[in-house]
């Protein structure tokens, strides 16, 4: 059985939920509808069944796609690049555990011998354990980033000092961040930057209630959590 | 109130929201919400190489669209990467379920366990074999004593009897295959090299080892310790999905992929094809498919993939693999998988159920003709006849030459219950009769029973010439095109797009040689991929 239909009102719920922030970036690019000619398509092919060979897809389309939530599989390769290399691991004695390895089937990936079908439900499992990882993660996260050059960070996207709490500062980080996570671009020149301007409040609290030296540190932990934990960087 | 920092809010939106369809997204005629919005260039990235590379793209990657396009030489350049190997991978990890129970591969009558499993004390490395511990110490799990063995003059090694009722003797250290350059501690019986057992049977067949007289011979060759057994498995799934990954990636028909004669296989599984098999009754594997003679040269430890034959020639790509009929156990199972994964045709009993069993229709023996049964039967037993030729529970190619249509000891046996079948005629042909119109296939071979003239004709051909069928008439194309819109679209296909713009894009695929990525390019190249269902 395909578990997209099950998912289907969850999904429905989460696409008008992201469609909320007006400010969404990303120009909506007014593509004419190509035209697929079949035909021409199959000759080329014939002649040359390259991938290069493949012309254009030709139809008055009317098809469209559902969102889709990540697997495990995905999600453990897309944090790493997210964070530039970390992984959610535990050490239980026996040396660094990847926790979504472990996890994977209570989270539905399948062993193709009692699952033989991944679970894609945007379930509560999966928001609590990336509640779980977001802070296991991002507290290392934050503490490499604080002695690492501005440009080997990942995190803390800005040029300025690490400490750095100028609102400049935060929103460019808080931009680039959001093309980390979510591919949304927000252009440099704070033009489109509704999205972040939550955020941005929310590094001020985190910050501004943090103890005497970690202030920056708590703001960008609160933003990472925030990212880590939002339902756009499972569903894409 | 919906913004990022508050994901407590929108997993529980999302967790809870009915399906209500938005004011800008009105519910149709059918009551589905029907707005699509389209993706920008940017999430448009994000989408592909999560589905095409099984990640998010890196900030850099997505950097590259401030002042660009996702264009189509972006596309080729994904497909032509090996980051695209992980989702043909994935995509036929998904059909074909690539998961092989170790103990259905490795043979138990050549594993050697570790002591320290079985709580026998002393060192828990020392290695043992249960059927050299039944026959030779008396106990399944008796291994050796923790000490040096002790040989006698004809050099066996001396057992002592201990209190316990087992007999032991000691270990002997020995370079195993596996770990070249190494010493193990083995129990002396274990690594015995004689040749055969005491009733002439050779101690590299099955019939040797399982008589625990055997050892596992020079340099423990026909036995496998558990970390072999942990190498051979990945193994098992890599030549499944090399030969998936061939013709993709060379750009070859992606039918190949069902129909090959041919396989790869590297020192480990050249091996196992090799010592290892020919141990290997329960599941059989037997002979393996190529020929060991051609293997002579490939150490366990080289590790390089090379390209064999195999033989016979009604071998047929996948389906006919080492991994498939291990997962997939009976000719039924095998069919079964193949129609739901290649031709999108699964079986499904009929929505008004079955007759009683107790009704005189139930009582046929024949499924393909048992009402209710041959809702089903009727097709999946002469599509399951194209693995006829292949033992089930096991990988053995039924050589005509060694197991014919009919073997009259098995009729024999058929006929008189009170006589000894034996392995052959149990596990191969006809010999439990249960009703009337069975017996006049008493001593036939198992997958010949109930078939026609046809069907037999077919089943001698093996599973290709079912491949070829729907390669034909179109059906494989077509379920190639919609498994692939599966996966990206992240939906089911309406039956009007199955039998428009997919149907088209399926007609393509198949007049183009099969190109899988050029299909894959067309799908994604689609304005309706970017298009995105609210």
């Amino acid at each position: 059985m395909n578990t997209t239909h099950h998912a289907a009102p969850l999904f429905l719920g989460l696409v008008t939920l992201l469609s909320c922030g007006e400010d969404r970036s990303g120009t909506k690019t007014e593509r004419p509808e190509a035209e697929i000619d079949v035909g021409r398509q199959a000759d080329r092919a014939t002649a040359d069944p390259t991938p290069d060979a493949a012309l254009p897809v030709v139809v008055q389309s009317t098809l469209s796609r559902a969102p889709g939530r990540m697997t495990v599989d995905q999600l453990r390769r897309s944090i790493e690049i997210i964070t530039g290399g970390l992984a959610w691991e535990e050490d239980f004695g026996d040396g660094p555990t990847d926790m979504l390895e472990v996890l994977a089937p209570t989270i539905g990936a399948p062993d193709y011998l009692l699952v033989t079908e991944e679970n894609l439900e945007p379930s509560l499992i999966i928001a609590k354990f990336l509640h779980d990882a977001s802070h296991r993660l991002c507290v290392r996260w934050v503490e490499n980033e604080s002695v690492a050059p501005p440009e080997r960070r990942t995190l803390v996207r800005h040029a300025a000092a690490f400490e750095s709490r100028e609102e400049a500062d935060i929103k460019a980080g808080l931009r680039a961040l959001q093309l980390r996570f979510f591919a949304r671009y927000l252009p440099e020149d704070g033009a489109e930057d509704g999205p972040i301007s939550a955020l941005y409040g929310l590094f001020l609290n985190a910050s501004s209630t943090s103890t005497p030296g970690r202030e920056a540190k708590d703001g960008w932990l609160a933003v990472c959590i925030a990212h880590m934990t939002d339902p756009e960087l499972l569903l894409y | 109130m919906c913004r990022p920092i508050l994901p407590a809010c929108l997993w529980a939106l999302i967790l809870t929201l009915p399906a209500v369809c938005s004011a800008q997204a009105p519910p149709d005629a059918t009551g589905a919400c029907n707005d699509t919005v389209e993706v920008d260039r940017f999430r448009l990235l994000r989408q592909l190489t999560l589905d095409l590379w099984g990640r998010a793209p890196s900030e850099g990657e997505l950097r590259t669209l401030v002042s660009g396009e996702v264009d189509e030489a972006r596309v080729d350049t994904m497909l032509a990467s090996n980051e695209f190997d992980r989702f043909v991978e994935r995509h036929h990890a998904d059909l074909l379920w690539p998961s092989v129970n170790g103990l259905d591969f490795v043979p138990i009558a050549g594993l050697l366990l570790p002591t320290a499993q079985y709580g026998d004390g002393g060192d828990g490395n020392r290695l043992f074999n249960i059927f050299i511990a039944l026959y030779q110490r008396r106990e399944l799990y008796a291994a050796c004593k923790d000490e040096p063995a002790v040989f006698d003059e004809d050099g066996e090694p001396v057992f002592e009897d201990m209190v316990d009722g087992t007999r032991r003797e000691g270990y002997v250290f020995v370079e195993p295959y596996w770990a070249p350059g190494t010493q193990i501690k083995v129990c002396a019986a274990e690594a015995s090299v004689r040749p055969t057992n005491e009733y002439g049977d050779g101690c590299a067949t099955f019939q040797g080892m399982y008589s625990g007289q055997c050892g596992c011979g020079p340099n423990l060759e026909h036995c496998a310790d558990l970390s072999v057994a942990q190498t051979l498995l990945p193994m098992l799934r890599e030549q499944l999905m090399r030969m998936v990954r061939g013709p993709i990636d060379g750009n070859r028909p992606y039918t190949e992929v069902l129909t090959t004669v041919e396989e790869e296989l590297n020192g480990p599984l050249a091996h196992y094809y090799r010592h290892l098999a020919p141990l290997a009754i329960d599941p059989i594997v037997l002979v393996p498919p190529v020929a060991p003679a051609e293997l002579a040269d490939l150490p366990y430890t080289d590790f390089a993939w090379r390209t064999f034959r195999r033989t016979p020639e009604l071998h047929s790509g996948v389906l006919t693999s080492l991994a498939y009929m291990l997962r997939f156990q009976t000719a039924r199972a095998r069919a079964n998988r193949y129609y739901n994964a290649f031709l999108c045709e699964p079986f499904q009993a009929p929505v008004e159920g079955l007759p009683s069993p107790n009704d005189e229709c139930s009582q046929e023996p024949n499924l393909s003709e048992r009402c209710g049964c041959n809702y089903c039967h009727s097709k999946l037993e002469p599509a399951a006849a194209h693995w006829g030729r292949f033992a089930e529970a096991g990988t053995l190619y039924l050589d005509p030459q060694v197991y014919p249509v009919f073997d009259s000891r098995c009729a024999a046996c058929a006929e008189n219950p009170q006589r000894e079948c034996g392995f052959i005629c149990d596990r191969f042909y006809v010999t439990d009769i249960g009703h009337p119109k069975e017996a006049q296939y008493a001593g036939v071979l198992k997958a010949y029973e109930w078939r026609t003239r046809e069907q037999i004709a077919r089943m001698e051909l093996g599973p290709k010439v079912l491949v070829e069928d729907a390669i034909t008439d179109g059906r494989l194309a077509s379920c190639s095109t919609v498994q692939l819109f599966r996966r990206l679209y992240k939906r089911e296909p309406t039956e009007a797009e199955v039998n428009g713009e997919l149907l088209e894009l399926s007609r393509a695929f198949q007049a183009g040689g099969f190109n899988f990525k050029s299909l894959v390019k067309s799908l994604v190249q689609s304005p309706g991929y970017r298009r995105l269902v609210r």
